[in-house]
């Protein structure tokens, strides 16, 4: 498989790029088992904790495709694609954590020192509202998946979406905006722990 | 939730928002959709949402938010139950301390392995000793804390078995009584963490627990930290604590603009939060008033302090008129019936009597209204009317001890006027000398060294600034003008000594010192010097400049200085009124003696100070009733005490204490608001209270330290931000530390040393010690409690 695979993903690829929607949805059921295999021994355990989505996804990727062998527009889109499949597999994770646990009052713990990454955010809740974010603004619920989940570059996003990273920094500056005060909004009646 | 049509204009504009520079953007938007209020709302909180700071939402931050948090099976004596919640910091757990010697259920805290450096680790459990000290009803409790094996650090609270305050008003139907009530009780918690020097920072209604029996308790002082560390700083760290962590809506607008928390922030808080529980009910003018002081944009229209809040709430329980409320007549009218309404039932007589002194106070409200209307038609005369108030009113009272309040009035109508007055660009030279000279004198009433004052340091040092901009505005037209250098020389010399006792910036100081010492030696070259006060600027400015050099522990530097200005003086050939010249030649051999008693040469001290107060003596001997001079001489008084009991002139030593407490009793009695005046009688009764310990009696120099440490905490309590009040309480803490070891228990002295210690600590850690005060006073703690055996 590791020398069949890179060949088959590039032979999707090409038929993706000359418009073939069903090699757009092979890929990303390559990418999708990939990434499940990956990510859920490491999502399970605070080991490693440093790796990012980002990380995981160009692990992912680089188990079946040769990188260095595609070109540079297919490699954004590529990883665009696998930023869609690390998004599900995350948020199928947080559903069935929830749906394991017994209920507990949802807390946010404050004790935010400077340096360190402040509060966490709740996929769940985070999943609703990018749904709501596509309907009002698709392009910037895009730039949010291809850069939280996928951890995409700017210059990477610019690429896939076709603009500028001026523009694309901007935009998600938006988003981020937005979707931090949905969620706060959600948030409202937590409960919080001194 | 808001539209989707609505969210999606505002995240347009939003995006052009961002292209103007950071601190113009609201500006931007409110100008550009000034038609459309609803969207300038939406499009500022996610201007406010993008600027929070918050690292939520990283690049490929999705992976570590879906992590799951292994739990811990113990921490320290505690074993671990059960969850009680996580966040990207870590988890809190329920636990049971179970070494046998007693039960006890806690929460523990425990922030994830890897999530702090050593570094924020040390700061960690700085917080958490700070945080252990505050002890409450209605605040959790912080027990202890430690670092498990894996590194991470843990910190175990109080259980509070409760729900957030918001849930609870929802559910437990309470009159509107009940809901202030319980806030007069949340106030208080805040009043005390501020007494301890302690900013919650992140006042909300989750931050609340209700217990099952129905207590408060104020949680979640995990961002708390010494407010000190913010008021000093006057351009916060944008990564620090304070600016990470706020709540939006609830976070005084200030925080918003990275600024640091202090007490003034938490009284945002508390009036967002009072708002925020009385929630849908109809209220009357009064509590909107309450709230909408408490909310005020503006540092200075908000309550000064959490109790002066939970005070005015009191008084609205109770049917006494509010602070906050405009005082219209018909307003206390109004309050003055319902008050009396059993009254008013007795008969139409009462209430025909109620209701001509209401048309009377009406008329008269009616006629200020008319005499308001005129004043500023008649711009001219309405100046000349306030620069003679400033001038020679003010001139004439500033002196006399007990026109404390008459000037405040005067205060308040008069800094509106010359604050129209300022705005105006093209102000002509006259006008802006009058805003100087009149802001100068504003300074003086609101905070004023050395003379009677309202203790609000905060407005008089602005005032300082506005004078000094309008004084900067007349030189940059003509750098010649005489007397706006003069006026400048002046308002330099306030602001210095601001800089030096309230502030304790004595670099600042001696910046500001030398400013005012080159223009004052400019200006006397001048022609026209000679009708200006340049000459007592110049000698002025040169005892600020000694006193500075006292500050910095140049000791040695300031007594050569001291020396040469007396020689100076001695020979100038300047006109200059006997008793001024004596009183100056009395301030350079104070100066001299100080510097000698600081040095600890006690002997050599002796004979300096004691000429200065023969000279004060002298003076007052002829003018009994000057509050300046019986000031100076209050002042000599303590370093002379100092130096006699410390050269073993026991008997020299309790008489001029006696001496000194006697001055500043009298001091205080003209006007028993005065800031200053308490600070000198705690003072002198420290002096008296080691004096009659050492060589004399027991039990006088005990009641005496108790009483001068009520007064130094009540000082603190009420003006939390100025930050020479704790430092002065350390000092008499110090004090306490002898006292007691000779007159009660050690446990009692080393009590008063290690809070004086801690005290100085904070405030040395915030760098708001002079290098006296750090070089001399906290080694003469450490070498009391070292002394005591604590």
């Amino acid at each position: 498989m590791a020398i069949e695979q890179p060949t088959r993903v590039n032979g999707l690829l090409s038929a993706w790029r000359g418009g073939d929607e069903r090699a757009r949805d092979s890929l990303f059921e390559l990418l999708y088992s990939e990434l499940r295999q990956i990510s859920a021994a490491l999502i399970r355990t605070e080991r490693n904790a440093s790796l990012s989505t980002g990380d995981l996804v160009n692990e992912a990727v680089l188990r079946i495709v040769r990188m260095d062998k595609i070109d540079w527009n297919d490699k954004a889109h590529f990883l665009a694609l696998a930023a869609r499949a690390m998004r599900r597999v995350l948020i199928e994770h947080a559903r069935s954590k929830n749906a394991n646990k017994r209920f507990h009052q949802k807390v946010t713990l404050i004790t935010q020192l400077p340096g360190v990454a402040a509060d966490r955010i709740e996929l769940d809740a985070l999943e609703k509202a990018l749904i709501r974010l596509k309907i009002i603004d698709a392009d910037k619920a895009d730039i949010v998946e291809l850069r939280y989940f996928g951890g995409l570059s700017l210059e990477e996003i610019a690429t896939v979406k076709n603009t500028s990273s001026s523009t694309v920094k901007r935009n998600w500056r938006v988003a981020r905006a937005w979707l931090l005060d949905n969620l706060e909004a959600e948030r409202g009646d937590d409960f919080r722990l001194a | 939730m808001t539209s989707d049509s609505l969210d999606q204009e505002a995240m347009h504009v939003l995006s052009l928002a961002l292209d103007q520079a950071s601190d113009m953007r609201e500006q931007w938007v409110e100008e550009h959709y000034s038609s459309r209020p609803e969207l300038i709302v939406r499009v500022l909180q996610l201007l406010r949402r993008d600027a929070s700071g918050t690292s939520a939402l990283r690049t490929g931050g999705a992976r570590s938010d879906a992590l799951d948090v292994q739990q811990p099976e113990r921490a320290g004596n505690y074993k671990i139950s059960e969850l009680i919640g996580q966040g990207g910091m870590g988890a809190v757990y329920k636990a049971h301390r179970d070494s046998g010697d007693f039960d006890h259920t806690a929460a523990i805290k425990i922030v994830r392995p890897g999530v702090l450096s050593d570094q924020l680790t040390a700061r960690f459990e700085r917080e958490r000793q700070t945080l252990a000290s505050l002890n409450h009803p209605a605040i959790a409790r912080l027990f202890d804390g430690g670092t498990l094996e894996d590194g991470s650090p843990y910190i175990i609270m109080e259980f509070v078995d409760g729900v957030p305050l918001g849930r609870w008003v929802d559910s437990a139907n309470l009159s509107l009584n009940d809901l202030l009530n319980l806030f007069v009780q949340i106030c208080g918690a805040v009043a005390y963490a501020h007494q301890n020097l302690i900013v919650h920072r992140d006042i909300t209604p989750s931050n609340v627990l209700i217990t099952k029996e129905g207590a408060v308790k104020l949680i979640d002082f995990g961002i708390a930290k010494p407010q000190s560390l913010d008021a000093i700083g006057e351009t916060p760290d944008p990564e620090s604590l304070a600016s990470l962590s706020f709540t939006p809506g609830f976070a005084a607008p200030e925080r918003k603009q990275g600024a640091g928390a202090n007490t003034l922030s938490d009284v945002f808080s508390l009036g967002k939060l009072l708002e925020a529980i009385l929630g849908e009910r109809d209220l009357d003018d009064d509590l909107r008033a309450v709230i909408s002081r408490a909310t005020a944009p503006q540092l200075a229209d908000r309550y000064a302090s959490v109790t002066a809040l939970s005070d005015d709430i009191e008084s609205y329980l109770s049917g006494y008129p509010v602070e906050a409320r405009e005082a219209s007549a018909m307003y206390r009218f109004g309050k003055y019936i319902r008050r009396r309404r059993w009254l008013v039932s007795f008969g139409t007589l009462a209430a025909g009597a109620l209701v001509a002194a209401f048309v009377v106070t009406l008329l008269q409200y009616q006629r200020a209204e008319t005499a308001l209307v005129h004043a500023n038609d008649r711009f001219e005369q309405a100046r000349q009317l306030s620069r003679s108030m400033m001038t020679d009113v003010y001139g004439a009272m500033d002196q006399v001890p007990g026109t404390l309040e008459a000037r405040e009035n005067m205060a308040g109508i008069v800094k509106t006027y010359v604050e129209e007055l300022a705005a105006d660009p093209n102000a002509p030279d006259n006008v802006l000398m009058d805003v100087a000279v009149q802001n100068t004198r504003l300074s003086d009433i609101f905070g004023g060294l050395g003379i009677a004052n309202l203790g609000d340091t905060e407005t008089s040092w602005a005032l300082l600034l506005d004078a000094e901009k309008a004084l900067t505005r007349l030189l940059e037209r003509n750098p010649d003008d005489v007397a706006a250098i003069d006026e400048m020389a002046w308002v330099k010399r306030l602001k210095a000594n601001q800089q030096l006792t309230y502030q304790l910036d004595v670099e600042g100081a001696r910046q500001t010192n030398s400013e005012g010492l080159a223009l004052a030696e400019r200006g006397l070259q001048m022609p026209g010097a000679e009708d200006t006060r340049l000459y007592f600027r110049l000698w002025n400015s040169r005892t600020d400049h000694i006193k500075i050099l006292a500050y910095e522990n140049a000791l040695e530097d300031a007594v050569a200085a001291a020396r040469q200005y007396q020689i100076e003086l001695a020979e100038s050939e300047y006109d200059e009124e006997p008793q001024r010249r004596n009183s100056r030649l009395a301030y350079f051999s104070r100066q001299e003696g100080e510097a000698l008693s600081d040095l600890q040469r006690w002997e050599e001290a002796i004979p300096p100070l004691e000429r200065a107060i023969a000279s004060y003596d002298e003076i007052l001997a002829t003018d009994n009733s000057t509050y300046y001079y019986k000031l100076q001489k209050l002042t000599t008084i303590g370093p002379l005490t100092l130096s006699q009991l410390n050269a073993g002139r026991g008997e020299d030593a309790k008489q001029s204490a006696d001496d000194g407490l006697n001055i500043a009793r009298d001091l205080l009695s003209a006007d028993e608001e005065d800031a200053g005046s308490w600070g000198y009688v705690a003072t002198k009764l420290e002096m008296v209270a080691r004096a009659q310990s050492e060589y004399g009696d027991a039990a006088k120099g005990l009641s005496s330290i108790e009483e001068g440490l009520q007064i130094r905490r009540r000082l603190v309590a009420d003006f939390p931000e100025t930050l020479s009040h704790q430092r002065d309480l350390a000092g008499t803490l110090k004090a306490a530390g002898r006292v007691y070891a000779i007159t009660s228990t050690p446990e009692r002295s080393c009590g008063a040393l290690n809070e004086g210690k801690s005290i100085l600590a904070r405030l040395n850690e915030s760098e708001s010690l002079t290098d006296f005060d750090r070089d001399v006073w906290i080694p003469e703690i450490d070498g009391l409690i070292e002394a005591n055996g604590c």
